[in-house]
């Protein structure tokens, strides 16, 4: 598998995917 | 609304914490957005100028300001629990501020113990071949593979890290 660090938009994509998987896992647990 | 001590205090933390924290990820996303892309299509005989010039001054500026964001954060978080009392650790606040911190905490690590010894290392190598001719060290790509990765999971935790910083004011829904 690819590092999304490797480029710019990886990097960009990894951090959104991040901030929408912990949000919705907040808002189905609390 | 009265103006006390402790509202001032918050004021001044918080004016502290926003501008050092713009300062800090302004920097971070020059770097990425800016200088990752650009600095390659510099002729390669100009790039060392621009590394033992421009480069170590906004490290410098870059690494305090981080830790300057930290500690404005720090004295908010224990502002608002002397404002608010035991009740602040329960609230909707507190628990994105828990998220958002501790990314900040982990982006600021980074910057301290990972980007900026690497960085350095490189840039007292590029002042050596400037000044001296001595050759690239091998293990330079290694150090600039490694600041790089920091700073793009610095970049990438910073989506997040703001996501909570703002939801803590602004999103009391998300807890409900």
């Amino acid at each position: 598998m690819k590092n999304p660090l490797d480029s710019i938009r990886g990097t960009i994509v990894a951090g959104i995917l991040i901030t929408v998987v912990l949000v919705v896992a907040i808002r189905l647990v609390a | 609304m009265e103006l006390t001590g402790t509202a001032i205090y918050l004021d001044l933390m918080r004016v502290g914490h926003i501008f050092s924290g713009i300062l800090w990820i302004g920097i971070l996303y020059f770097y990425n957005f800016i200088q990752a892309v650009a600095l390659p299509r510099m002729e390669a005989s100009a790039r060392p100028q621009y590394q033992t010039t421009i480069l170590p001054f906004s490290l410098n500026i870059f690494r305090w300001a981080s830790l300057a964001t930290l500690a404005f954060g720090i004295a908010l978080i224990l502002g608002f629990a002397y404002e608010q009392g035991s009740a602040y650790w329960d609230s909707y606040q507190f628990r994105n501020i828990a998220i958002g911190g501790v990314l900040g905490i982990i982006m600021a690590f980074n910057v301290w113990f990972i980007i900026w010894p690497n960085q350095q290392k490189i840039i007292a190598a590029v002042k050596d071949t400037m000044d001296n001719g001595t050759a690239a060290p091998a293990d330079q790509p290694k150090w600039a593979r490694t600041a790089l990765l920091a700073s793009r999971t610095n970049t990438m935790l910073s989506f997040p890290m703001l996501f909570f910083m703002v939801a803590a004011r602004h999103l009391q829904g998300l807890w409900a």
